[in-house]
């Protein structure tokens, strides 16, 4: 009882990860079959109880960091993104190579890869979060406010982009955005973007005159090709995905019915999405959208609450990089994008993305515990206090 | 505007954004299920679990010499996915070129410039991305095809698209083709493929498999699979040489007759085995094809060949004696209202005996002897042909489709007249097929003893018995030796003084009878013949029956004699030559034909022995087990090994197609021919380098 007593937060943020988790581990139960087939001998169960056992590890992240105050992640964020830097520095160069990219490093003792950029991902957005906070009075401000953090996310995601573009595309996206949700100015973010859109053509060319150099860039290429070219539908992946969501039809096969998770590659990572409307329609596809609306619905919820600027910017951020690696995980599987290979927080395998995954959620209900903490009355007291001017927002964490 | 309302409207607008691109998400999906649905749902129901048949092998026909005659290889279609999802942009563009260089140098179908366009327009093109490149490949062309620019980066990378199948090839191409036959798997089946189709298909496999990522198939395990069962090897008696002899005697025949088609039964007296069965049609300009078993198919009026069956009833029963004659008058005998029977010479024969009515074949006095002796008796007469001599219902040979003969018996039909018997007495008012009378006249040559027509000795599967088909006799006795020993001289005397003069042989005896019969077409006769001959040689000794039959021949002649004769001289004079059992001293002077011949290839034991009964030196010592060619110069034969060792084409022109292709296949030539006879042309030269895999050309007259 002690347990479910100090459990606090949005209940309707719980509810969604329970039953996000519970999606999760019925897709992944049904489209492991053809890897249980070749590396497991047939024995199906034995991918679905690792990923039941990542997802009760997760839930037991998140309850372990909602308990936490959330101000003490401003600290944390500071020494994350510092020790960040250096360990995916190390990764490009000692990482585990799968798939023809270093994404992966060992862990020592306890023998398992974990995916660099996971950890960045985490570090930077509360990074960003913390430093827009701190620079509220005087954001508007070119080289105060703007340029020192848009030097750490450049750095960051550069340090990504090598082994994995598609995560660092998105993860400089999602701090564009919370940049301007922290109300830095729009024309610098527009600036930005087309600097950035400059910097991704100079890597580009770079690729396409070195191509040695950078070893994901045939995949990159072949797949742009892919999505550019192909009248017929896409690749095979995509012509796959296809069928699956055609053969759902609206209320799907039923669970553990699918087909296509014996055709399409990664059916329980990438293509996730494409097997859950082949088995649950496009009425369960429509369902599991909804789940994250109203996920990033209660997360604005928690900003418009905040009291505090970090607060609110960290919710933001966290809500919004995890809404947006979903729905473009989604978008692949549909066919607006080109194959990325992001994973669908919570929901598809992949043990460090759902851990991580998991600790966004523990932050994100973090803060909301610390505002449901507080009596309705003197929120929105302090709600009407701070339209006076913008001290009441600015927290200086010590 | 407040920092806390700026934050709430930013984070307001980027709610909506993400909300839109949810909205786009689920437009995109609806689009792939409703818009697009029908076109991936058809496309997904031809990917999904299926039981897959495991085609079983089907079993090979050999020769009773143990030579293949009928087999299943397996032959590759090929062609390019020119979309394959590994094929890069780099890699088709580095590739294309020399891919197109070597496929038309290997297959030289096609310009190196045609390959390319065609394998641009697969490339660019959306709806024909798959080009077939090549159908009915063997193994060693597949395995080289793999190894092309571009197909050797494997098999997604590649873009090679391989189908196998099995095809059935019959190495000696034409000779005995209707008889072995022709297996179709959905469609008209003909001859022993046909006949045994049952024990050379095998059963083929079933099992449930489900494809997966990377166009495998995936088993499932499923209780209900079945394990492919190969087919049973059958093991024919036709001997390949002798079918080749009788083939080619009967095209020449046929040829120089202008005659409509024939057939040739070869038969081992004493089992009955089928060593050569040739059916022939004749088409204008020499062409010839084998279009039906006549020799098994067509039952006709077989007229004076079954002159064999009167005198042995005759002489059975003890109804005539050696010196009793009846008087042919002028020649012909009215027996019935408007039935006359003539000689085939005008003005008679005066008074003849029953051996002088046989060997001259005098319709009248045979006729006439039949009718007195069994006046009111005719159904001892038919009895006789039908029981004992079987020519009246199907002797149930292993072969589909024995044609039902007809003999009547004057209690049975009802048809039965005044001048049946007569008319039944020289081979009218009756039908029997070629295979019959061959089998009767066989019984006479084996002692009385007749034997069922024997096609096939055993099955094997992998070289291990199955099942042996032992001969079978269809009468023990179907007539006393005492008759035999009186009706033996007959049937020489018809080749020694009689009808078939022309037979005369200086080294053995022949003992046949000829026969001319009027074709029947509808109910009249017109002036049309079957000419046949049906006999047996050595007659001291018969060892092999053989009965010839040509139809409508138009160049005037038309004789039995004339006609089916010289074939049945021509095929006993070959396989005496080569097959029949006797003192290796005695070569004839029909052998010395083989002087002619420049060139002769065989084993160097074997030629030796016959170049030393010939009388001609021998030069140049060789390994008796080598297959050797010699040249024959006056009285001087050279022999060379140039077989085994010599990488050079072998000449091969004066030989017959199955030792010329014998030859060539033996050193990894590819033999096509047109014509038939011996080998007059051959495209590559004799001395040419060999090569793997290279190609001939012969042309034979």
């Amino acid at each position: 009882m002690n347990f479910l007593y100090k459990t606090k937060g949005d209940l309707v943020l719980w509810m969604v990860v329970i039953l996000l988790s519970c999606v999760g581990i019925l897709a992944v139960y049904s489209s492991t079959g053809t890897i249980a087939f070749t590396m497991y001998e047939g024995n199906t169960e034995a991918k679905m109880l690792k990923h039941f056992a990542i997802v009760i590890l997760g839930i037991f992240f998140i309850y372990v960091c909602h308990l936490i105050d959330f101000r003490i992640y401003s600290r944390l964020s500071l020494f994350l993104v510092i020790l960040a830097a250096p360990l995916l520095l190390y990764t490009l160069i000692w990482g585990v190579d799968i798939n023809d990219a270093k994404r992966w490093i060992n862990l020592p003792i306890i023998n398992q890869t974990f995916q660099t950029s996971d950890l960045a991902k985490l570090a930077l957005i509360m990074f960003v979060a913390r430093q827009l906070s701190r620079v509220q009075g005087d954001i508007k401000d070119f080289k105060k406010a703007f340029l020192p953090i848009l030097l750490w996310v450049v750095g960051i995601c550069s340090l990504i982009a090598p082994a994995n573009l598609s995560t660092a595309a998105v993860l400089f996206a999602t701090s564009l955005i919370l940049m301007f949700i922290g109300r830095i100015s729009i024309k610098y973010i527009l600036m930005v973007l087309l600097a950035g859109l400059g910097a991704l053509s100079i890597l580009v060319l770079l690729a396409f005159a070195f191509p040695k150099v950078i070893s994901r860039f045939d995949t990159w290429k072949h797949r742009i090709e892919i999505y550019m070219e192909n009248d017929e539908g896409g690749s095979y992946q995509n012509q796959q995905a296809k069928i699956a969501i055609a053969s759902g039809g609206l209320i799907g096969k039923g669970p553990g019915n699918s087909t296509q998770r014996n055709f399409l590659p990664h059916p329980y990572s990438d293509f996730i999405f494409a097997i859950i409307i082949e088995e649950y329609g496009l009425i369960g596809g429509f369902i599991l959208i909804s789940l994250y609306l109203l996920f990033l619905f209660r997360c604005i919820r928690i900003v418009i609450k905040s009291p505090r600027a970090f607060g609110a910017l960290l919710a933001a951020g966290l809500a919004f990089s995890l809404v947006i690696q979903a729905f473009i995980n989604m978008g692949v599987a549909v066919n607006v994008f080109p194959v990325t290979g992001l994973p669908m927080p919570l929901v598809s395998m992949g043990g460090t993305s759902i851990l991580f995954h998991s600790i966004s959620f523990g932050i994100i209900l973090s803060v909301s515990r610390s505002v449901e903490d507080k009596p309705e009355e003197q929120e929105m007291q302090t709600v009407s206090e701070s339209e006076g001017g913008s001290e009441n927002m600015i927290i200086q964490p010590a | 505007m407040t920092p806390k309302s700026s934050i709430l409207v930013r984070v307001y607008a980027c709610f909506f954004l993400v909300v839109g691109f949810a909205v786009v998400v689920i437009f995109y999906a609806g689009r792939i299920q409703f818009t697009e649905g029908d076109h991936w749902k058809a496309l997904s129901d031809s990917l999904t679990t299926d039981y897959r048949t495991i085609p079983a092998i089907r079993g090979n026909i050999y020769a009773s010499d143990g030579s293949l005659v009928a087999t299943s290889m397996p032959v590759y279609d090929i062609g390019i996915d020119t979309h394959a999802e590994g094929i890069s942009k780099e890699s088709w563009e580095k590739n294309k070129d020399s891919l197109s260089i070597m496929l038309s140098s290997s297959f030289s179908d096609k310009s190196k410039k045609e390959y390319m366009r065609l394998l641009q327009l697969a490339r660019k093109s959306s709806n024909h991305r798959f080009m077939l490149l090549q159908r009915k490949i063997s193994y060693e062309q597949l395995k080289q095809v793999k190894r092309f620019p571009l197909f050797r980066l494997g098999k997604n990378k590649g873009g090679l698209v391989v189908q196998e199948h099995d095809i059935r090839e019959n190495p000696y191409g034409n000779l005995a083709f209707r008889t072995i036959g022709l297996h179709r798997d959905n469609g008209y089946s003909v001859g022993l493929e046909a006949s045994f189709d049952s024990i050379l298909r095998g059963r083929p496999g079933k099992r449930l498999m489900q494809r997966i990522a990377g166009g495998y198939w995936m088993p499932i395990s499923d209780d209900n699979d079945v394990e492919p069962k190969n087919g049973y090897d059958l093991f024919t008696t036709i001997d390949m040489n002798m079918q080749d002899h009788a083939e080619a005697a009967l095209r020449k025949a046929l040829d120089s007759n202008r005659a409509e088609k024939g057939c040739v039964i070869l038969m081992e007296t004493k089992s009955g085995d089928i060593k050569a069965i040739a059916n022939l049609k004749r088409h204008s300009h020499g062409v010839f094809s084998e279009e039906e078993n006549y020799a098994i198919k067509e039952k006709t009026e077989p007229g004076s060949t079954i002159k064999l069956a009167s005198v042995l009833c005759l002489v059975e029963d003890g109804l005539v004696n050696d010196y009793e004659t009846v008087g042919t008058g002028n020649g012909t005998l009215t027996v019935a209202d408007n039935v006359t029977i003539k000689d085939a010479e005008p003005g008679g024969h005066g008074n003849l005996t029953l051996r002088q009515a046989f060997e001259h074949s005098s319709n009248v006095a045979i006729a006439k002897f039949v009718m007195s002796k069994y006046n009111g008796r005719a159904s001892v007469f038919a009895n006789h042909l039908i029981n004992d001599f079987n020519l009246g219902k199907k002797m149930g040979i292993s072969f589909i489709g024995e044609a039902q003969p007809k003999v009547k018996h004057p209690r049975k039909d009802r048809d039965w007249s005044d001048a049946t018997l007569p008319e039944m007495s020289i081979g009218y008012e009756m039908e029997v097929t070629p295979l019959q009378i061959a089998a009767f006249y066989n019984g006479v040559a084996n002692g009385g003893r007749m034997m069922k027509p024997r096609f096939v000795t055993h099955i094997e599967q992998s070289g291990k018995l199955v099942k042996e088909y032992p001969p079978e006799v269809l009468s023990e006795k179907m007539v006393s030796q005492q008759t035999i020993d009186r009706v033996l001289p007959m049937l020489t005397g018809v080749v020694e003084h009689g009808t078939a003069t022309n037979l005369k042989s200086k080294s053995y005896t022949i003992a046949g009878k000829t026969g001319t019969a009027r074709i029947l077409v509808g109910k009249r006769y017109v002036e049309q013949y079957k000419s046949s001959f049906a006999g047996f040689f050595p007659a001291s000794n018969p060892q092999y029956t053989c009965v010839v039959m040509i139809f409508n021949p138009t160049a005037g002649k038309y004789y039995g004699a004339l006609v089916a004769g010289p074939v049945f001289k021509e095929i006993a004079d070959k396989v005496y030559a080569t097959c029949v059992n006797r003192q290796s001293n005695s070569i004839s002077d029909s052998m010395k034909v083989v002087h002619s011949v420049l060139n002769v290839y065989g084993y160097y034991a074997d030629l030796k022995l016959i170049v030393k009964n010939i009388g001609i030196r021998m030069t140049g010592v060789l390994q008796n087990s080598d297959m050797v060619s010699i040249s024959i110069n006056k009285n001087n034969a050279q022999a060379k090994n140039e077989f085994q060792t010599d990488k050079t084409v072998p000449g091969v022109c004066g030989l017959g197609i199955r030792d010329a292709v014998f030859l060539l296949e033996n050193k990894g030539l590819r033999v096509k021919y047109t014509g038939s006879g011996k080998v007059s042309t051959q495209s590559v030269p004799k001395g040419t380098n060999l090569y793997k895999g290279m190609e001939i050309y012969l042309s034979l007259s």
